[in-house]
């Protein structure tokens, strides 16, 4: 279970968390990083496998199930549209 | 100046054959979406409103209906009624409702060219015939297009269900802002206020159009047994397929989408219009149905790229260090929520290391088509902003603008502005190799001037999916889910190649179906090459496997005994240490050995890195005419491990001329009846090749450690330095700072006459 710093990018922060954009709490994956935070800000969970990008120690991670280990920080970012081509 | 080929240990990887596709292409027997027909199809026609803002009071189809040869008519009523789901759109989250209405107006028309009815005849002449018939009722609405009336805080609200998402607490919005983005990092008013050098400015942008070639068109048939067959071109087919269930409420396994050749994209073609709409009149009619949009359709009712207004201040210290940024805009995204507004917050300041920054995005609704991604989808306005600001500080320090830029630049390991590391990112490079080009010292000749900008995106990777088989022979079978459009089969082929070690001419690659392959993303984002390229080249290692315990088999020995060398199995040990089998002799025997040797593999990569590009370009302005040439164009560009280098190049070329479209010629413009009055090549002049130079391209190859050819995304970059480059080379030639793009010559005689 790590004890991480979970940062909130805009516009999660306003829109799920009252504007709260820093929580502290303990998780084994990223699973548990979204259910936790489902539970402070409703909804969440929904709409965060096709809105949100997690980067855990600063590197994006695309698969929620691979242990956080003694990972320090999770941030939570907007997804970026593309178009090329 | 171009990468010298082959380059490092590729055999393969780096060489520029012929594409697969090519010869299909240019002797016009490639099937595109507009060529696609079915037996005893009918044809579609679709009735637009008239209108920029209106409520339908009411439709009567009864003489549509009654014409000779018509077969369905639907209406917004037809359509399922559906709950506001997200549902991934490319990369992001779409509603399921917005795009729905967006597809058939149900009580609103909210813009000139509104779809609100459809009619499938036998004849494309009938169709349109009978829709001229349908009488619709309209209550005018107010309207506003452009986007200062949209933000303004009296502006009519164009949607009664409008609020304004992330507004802090107590704060209000305004009547047609989606949303509110802000991204503030350390102290940017301390910051601003000690700065010794400080330059500001005001940004205008019009909404520009993709500018595909290919209008959008679609054939559904629906089934007996209720399943339904789409053949359409677009960015992708899975995508197509759920939005397309989203909209009706199909299961998604009900739906087979088949990929036709798409004749240009650019980020429009990663979302649905007729698809539905053909779906519900073959359902009603019981046969295939087609839609092909003329060009006045396409410009009516298919996406723009965001409009913007820009307030910008930058402010540095004495030795030119950019200490603080200060930045507020609004995107327009036409009458639906869109996405560009979190782009563009995120690509303003993130390819310089800038300590404090305000940075405040506005989404704003106007009656206007629903916005598409385009090319780097909303950062080529916010760069045009800032690059021309970073000039104009060069400028007023007397700094070369390049030296300015360099120390500034992000370097590797730097953390972007999400807070994610930017890694082996070459923005330094790219900045050294434009200043020693020849072009950045040459002289100008008489009315030129010249301009330099640069500018990111951040690339992206995703989900997706290959296939790789062997015949008989030993020829090797690609199959992938992505659209080719910029030349992915060949760099698929190549990639292929290069991990069996056998020439580039005995793989084939194929475009599957959504019933063939697993899910794989969109054909966008820069994200197909990278990400699709590891499914290739996981699944060409799958079959490595399969080869390396096939060859064990007939040696008789351990497959750790087995390496895989240049297209054939080596032993290593053993009685039979040192002998060989080819690629082809296992494939011949794989009959014998266990079957048919295949793999599937499906991956998720997000280990891209941004790109990174520079450009130069001289201009010359006809003083009498106010007309701007374009004389001499530059673009550099962090590619990454160039595949083809071919398409990397024409990729830079291509995005660069769509910037340079957007900077002197395109927009939209709407009468003061809120109706589009451009919408055709002849009054929306896209750049045409007699227009521009030779766009020069220097592809700075710096690898990135995430792909195991180093493939960076490479087709969106090009298209975001090309407005402040463009901008700031007419500026220095009229001597007047140029900042409402598009810079169309009477802008220009007006500055020249002292306006």
């Amino acid at each position: 279970m790590a004890d991480l710093r979970v940062v909130v990018m805009p516009p999660f922060d306003r829109e799920f968390f009252g504007g709260t954009d820093r929580f502290d709490l303990s998780a084994k994956t990223l699973f548990g990083v979204v259910n936790k935070l489902d539970e402070i800000g409703r909804g969440f969970a929904d709409l965060a496998d096709v809105r949100a990008a997690f980067a855990v120690d600063g590197a994006v991670q695309p698969d929620w199930s691979v242990p956080l280990g003694d990972a320090k920080e999770v941030i939570v970012m907007q997804k970026v549209a593309g178009g090329a081509d | 100046m171009n990468a010298p080929e082959p380059k490092g240990s590729f055999k393969q990887v780096g060489t520029r054959p012929i594409r697969p596709d090519g010869v299909e292409k240019v002797t016009g027997k490639a099937i595109f979406g507009t060529d696609y027909k079915a037996a005893n199809m009918l044809h579609g026609a679709i009735v637009r409103c008239p209108h920029p803002h209106a409520r339908i009071k009411s439709i009567d189809t009864s003489k549509a209906e009654a014409v000779p040869g018509v077969k369905a008519v639907v209406t917004g009523a037809d359509f399922p009624a559906i709950d506001d789901v997200m549902v991934r759109t490319g990369e992001v989250a779409s509603s399921t409702l917005d795009l729905a209405i967006n597809i058939m107006a149900k009580d609103t028309a909210y813009y000139d060219g509104h779809a609100v009815a459809a009619i499938a005849a036998l004849t494309r002449q009938a169709a349109i015939e009978a829709a001229r018939l349908i009488e619709v009722d309209y209550e005018v609405l107010p309207h506003v297009i452009d986007i200062n009336d949209a933000f303004a805080a009296d502006a009519p609200k164009i949607k009664e269900s409008i609020e304004t998402a992330g507004l802090a607490e107590g704060e209000e919005g305004r009547p047609n802002a989606s949303l509110k983005f802000p991204s503030v990092k350390g102290d940017p008013d301390a910051a601003m206020a000690g700065a010794a050098h400080k330059v500001s400015g005001h940004y205008s942008l019009k909404p520009v159009h993709q500018g595909y070639i290919e209008p959008h068109a679609a054939v559904a048939t629906w089934k007996a047994d209720g399943k339904l067959d789409i053949w359409c071109s677009s960015q992708g087919a899975f995508d197509v397929r759920g939005l397309t269930a989203g909209v009706l409420h199909l299961d998604i396994g009900s739906i087979r989408v088949m990929p036709l050749e798409i004749g240009g994209g650019f980020g429009g073609k990663t979302t649905i219009y007729l698809e539905p709409v053909a779906a519900l009149l073959s359902k009603k009619s019981g046969r295939p149905v087609r839609f092909v949009m003329t060009r006045e359709e396409v410009f009516r009712a298919t996406g723009p790229a965001a409009g913007g207004e820009i307030d910008i201040t930058l402010g540095a210290d004495a030795d030119g260090n950019i200490v603080a940024a200060d930045i507020e805009f609004q995107y327009s995204s036409g009458a639906f929520a869109g996405a560009d507004t979190w782009a563009g917050v995120m690509h303003s300041v993130n390819h310089y290391a800038i300590e404090n920054f305000k940075v405040v995005g506005w989404n704003v609704l106007c009656n206007m088509p629903k916005h598409a991604a385009y090319r780097a989808p909303g950062a080529p306005q916010i760069n045009f902003a800032v690059e021309s600001a970073v000039n104009d500080l060069a400028d007023k320090m007397g700094m070369d603008p390049i030296d300015l830029r360099l120390k500034n630049a992000v370097k590797p390991g730097a953390t972007g502005p999400m807070g994610n590391q930017l890694g082996e990112i070459g923005l330094v490079e790219c900045l050294e190799a434009a200043k020693a080009h020849p072009h950045y010292s040459a002289p100008l000749g008489p009315n030129q001037a010249r301009g330099v900008a640069c500018g990111s995106w951040m690339n992206y990777g995703g989900p997706s999916t290959a296939a790789v088989s062997l015949a008989d022979d030993g020829s090797v079978l690609v199959t992938e889910g992505n659209p080719d459009i910029g030349g992915s089969r060949a760099s698929m082929a190549l990639m292929a190649a290069e991990t069996f070690g056998i020439p580039y001419e005995k793989v084939s690659v194929t475009i599957a179906d959504t019933s063939s392959i697993g899910y794989s993303m969109v054909t966008g984002g820069s994200r197909t090459t990278y990400a699709t390229g590891i499914a290739v080249i996981e699944a060409s290692k799958g079959v490595i496997e399969i080869l390396r315990d096939r060859a064990a088999k007939m040696w008789e020995c351990d497959v750790s005994e087995v390496e895989w060398g240049e297209g054939e199995a080596i032993c290593t040990g053993g009685e039979n240490k040192g002998k060989t089998f080819p690629l082809t002799e296992i494939a011949a025997k794989a009959g014998a050995t266990g079957g048919p040797i295949a793999f599937e593999n499906g991956v998720n990569p997000l280990q891209h890195l941004p790109g990174y590009g520079v450009h130069i370009c001289d201009v010359e302005v006809d003083k009498e005419t106010g007309n701007v040439s374009i004389a001499r164009y530059t673009a550099v560009q962090d590619v990454g491990k160039a595949i083809h280098p071919s398409y990397v190049e024409g990729q830079m070329q291509g995005g660069a001329v769509q910037g340079i479209g957007w900077a002197l010629n395109e927009a939209y413009i709407y009468n003061k009846d809120g109706r589009l009055d451009n919408a055709g090549f002849l009054d929306y002049r896209i750049p045409v090749a007699s227009d521009m130079p030779m766009i020069d391209t220097v592809m700075v190859e710096k690898a990135n450690p995430g792909h195991p050819y180093g493939v960076k995304g490479v087709g969106e970059v090009p298209i975001v330095p090309p407005l402040a480059a463009v901008g700031t080379a007419v500026s220095r030639a009229v001597g007047k700072p140029m900042r409402s793009l598009p810079i169309t010559p009477d802008k220009v005689q007006a500055s020249l006459n002292g306006g």
